[in-house]
């Protein structure tokens, strides 16, 4: 089995606090730096956030999560990728969702509900796929009509940048996400409020539509979303993180059980994370819902002590 | 006096140098500013991403787009793609629009009406500078409506981020153009433009800006200049015709006369000197000669044009 990966998302706007912790983020282990996106909210854009970032590192992969294909054009995002590819020498990777989980995000790009989000993203996803993965693009649909179009230069990776999928829970994962993800992803993201028990139908339903689309079911990977709040024991982090998280999204939210939720103490932290890669999940996105004040120290501790522990020759 | 201002637009190098490493050599050589241009089909990179890029590597030269397409994208994406690299660079951004049309093969994958590029422009010219500007944005719009809006984190300085209009002036200007630079212009910054024609546009953008209530001396001037140069102005001109034909893919003849910086770095600097009589402080220096002469063209225009219009600084 290969090394597990670990990821960390960072809400912070301020221009410091996000370089110094793409840097630290190296430093402490992670393997994928990611940058969200909001526009409602007060995030920096992803991708100029991630060329900057670049930098000041060598090795971290830069991840959008998530890049909302609702809130951006296919041409322009497949630049924005190209762009922050070449100037990360192929650090990046390519996490798209929706987006508009913020409602004002979709309100200001004039999409009026969310099934012609659905519609417009799943467009536009098969038109950055093509983008990537063919010389010269022609392509008529509902929303975008072009002849022989040619994205300018190469990325650094090839074939081309990885494309990650997200998707929301709802009690379900929609089908259709889970076709995106088997038609373009290479590796499809659960979302943290996945139940255990939806796993194993989740990877075959994604694994069948890849197979459906002619592609290697087994080249596909899975990661998974992981609020984590570091605390004296798991009681005392589920509180905080009952309170922090519906101020970050603006939505009402509770901490669910048997969910990919790092709540307690870095052994806690470790039992979780081990449970979800039996479940198949080769990567977890680490996203703190701790006090604000402590995001950066818990990052640190989580590097520290839960991701060392996965590390090959470190088994101390 | 108000301070000349120059800056190299890197374009067409990339086989020589890249665009970070060439952003660290226009600071070391003086240049004012870096700018990146911005098209769907011509340019290889997005310009925001790039020029967020440039701020980790540079400490003090501004960062402009010349240009942004502006209607290739949302008043949204634009404001917060300007904030972004605004607030990354330490409030060293410059924005630098267009309203397209050299491309019309762009406004079919961009999905956009090039018949409306004008009208389109204007409402997300009149809302990108609103929320640069100003918090709890509402609009009602033709294109956009949307209601209490803040686009976070803020751009570093209070006045927001400069915004530059350009345009290409094709026997003088359109009404439009005049308007929206009287509108939504920090700066004015035309390209192929003689003086005369330069003057003339002065006085319909200031008249209109007063008549709108702006004071007309706030507005800066800029030229966009195709630059060649060589041992006269004349063989200069046929390198530069030659090039820029090269790279747009039809012929171009080039007029030494409108707005072009050609010939020795003498010459040069008394053509640029014509302009900064009128006002003009701002020259974006394109560069019209070959891919391979081009870093070189650069460093002596830094090192031996500009320093004519340095004064008591050089």
């Amino acid at each position: 089995m290969s090394e597990l990966g670990f990821g960390v998302t960072l809400f912070d706007a301020n221009e410091r606090p996000v370089i110094k912790q793409g840097v630290d983020a190296e430093a402490w282990g992670y393997s994928i730096f990611w940058a969200p996106e909001f526009l409602g909210i007060p995030t920096l854009e992803p991708f100029p956030v991630l060329s900057a970032v670049a930098q000041h590192t060598t090795s971290i992969r830069l991840g959008t999560g998530i890049a909302g294909l609702a809130v951006r054009s296919p041409v322009q995002m497949a630049k924005a990728a190209v762009t922050t590819d070449i100037l990360s020498n192929g650090r990046l990777v390519l996490g798209l969702g929706l987006g508009g989980l913020v409602p004002i995000d979709l309100e200001v790009e004039g999409i009026p509900n969310l099934r012609e989000r659905g519609r417009i993203s799943n467009e536009r996803l098969e038109i950055l796929y093509r983008l990537f993965t063919e010389r010269i693009v022609s392509y008529s649909g509902d929303y975008y009509d072009f002849k022989d179009f040619t994205l300018g230069p190469d990325p650094v990776q090839k074939p081309r940048v990885p494309i990650w999928l997200g998707a929301r829970w709802t009690g379900k994962i929609a089908d259709a996400a889970l076709k995106r993800a088997g038609t373009y992803a290479d590796v499809f993201i659960f979302p943290a409020d996945t139940p255990t028990s939806y796993y194993t139908y989740g990877k075959e339903k994604v694994r069948a539509y890849a197979e459906a689309a002619g592609r290697d079911p087994d080249a596909i990977g899975f990661a998974s979303t992981m609020w984590t709040c570091l605390g004296p024991s798991r009681e005392k982090a589920i509180e905080v993180a009952d309170r922090i998280i519906p101020e970050m999204l603006s939505v009402p939210w509770v901490v669910p059980d048997n969910a990919c939720y790092g709540m307690g103490t870095p052994e806690d932290c470790i039992a979780t994370v081990e449970e979800f890669a039996e479940l198949g999940v080769s990567h977890l996105i680490m996203n703190p819902c701790c006090d604000y004040e402590e995001v950066t120290a818990q990052t640190e501790q989580f590097g520290r002590e839960v991701i060392s522990h996965f590390k090959s020759g470190d088994a101390s | 006096m108000p301070k000349v201002e120059f800056g190299p637009l890197y374009t067409t190098m990339e086989k020589y140098i890249g665009p970070v490493e060439f952003a660290e050599k226009a600071e070391a050589w003086g240049y004012d500013y870096y700018w990146v241009p911005d098209y769907v089909t011509l340019s290889p990179m997005d310009a925001f991403v790039l020029l967020s890029a440039v701020g980790q590597r540079t400490n003090s030269i501004k960062l402009g787009t010349a240009v942004v397409v502006v209607p290739f994208r949302t008043p949204f994406q634009l404001a917060k793609a300007s904030a972004t690299v605004d607030v990354l660079s330490g409030g060293r951004f410059t924005l630098g629009v267009g309203i397209g049309g050299a491309v019309p093969r762009d406004f079919d994958v961009a999905q956009v009406d090039m018949r409306k590029r004008g009208r389109i422009s204007n409402e997300t010219l009149h809302i990108t500078r609103r929320l640069l500007t100003e918090e709890n944005v509402s609009h009602r719009g033709h294109y956009y409506s949307f209601d209490d809006l803040t686009i976070e984190p803020r751009p570093v300085n209070d006045s927001g981020i400069p915004i530059w209009i350009g345009s290409i002036c094709n026997n003088g200007f359109p009404q439009g153009v005049v308007d929206r630079a009287a509108r939504y212009g920090d700066g004015f910054c035309p390209t192929d433009t003689p003086i005369e024609e330069f003057k003339k546009v002065q006085e319909r953008v200031r008249a209109r800006a007063a008549e709108l209530g702006r004071d007309p001396d706030s507005i800066q001037w800029g030229l966009l200049a195709w630059t060649c140069g060589g041992s006269s102005k004349e063989e200069a001109r046929q390198t530069a015709s030659r090039e820029i034909s090269k790279r747009l893919e039809s012929e171009w003849d080039v007029q030494a006369d409108n707005g072009y910086i050609l010939g020795t770095p003498e010459e040069m600097a008394e053509t640029l000197q014509g302009y900064v009589d009128i006002g003009v402080t701002n020259f974006v220096v394109d560069p019209a000669c070959a891919p391979e002469d081009m870093l070189e063209m650069f460093e002596v225009f830094a090192k031996e044009v500009t320093p004519h219009f340095r004064g008591e600084d050089s």
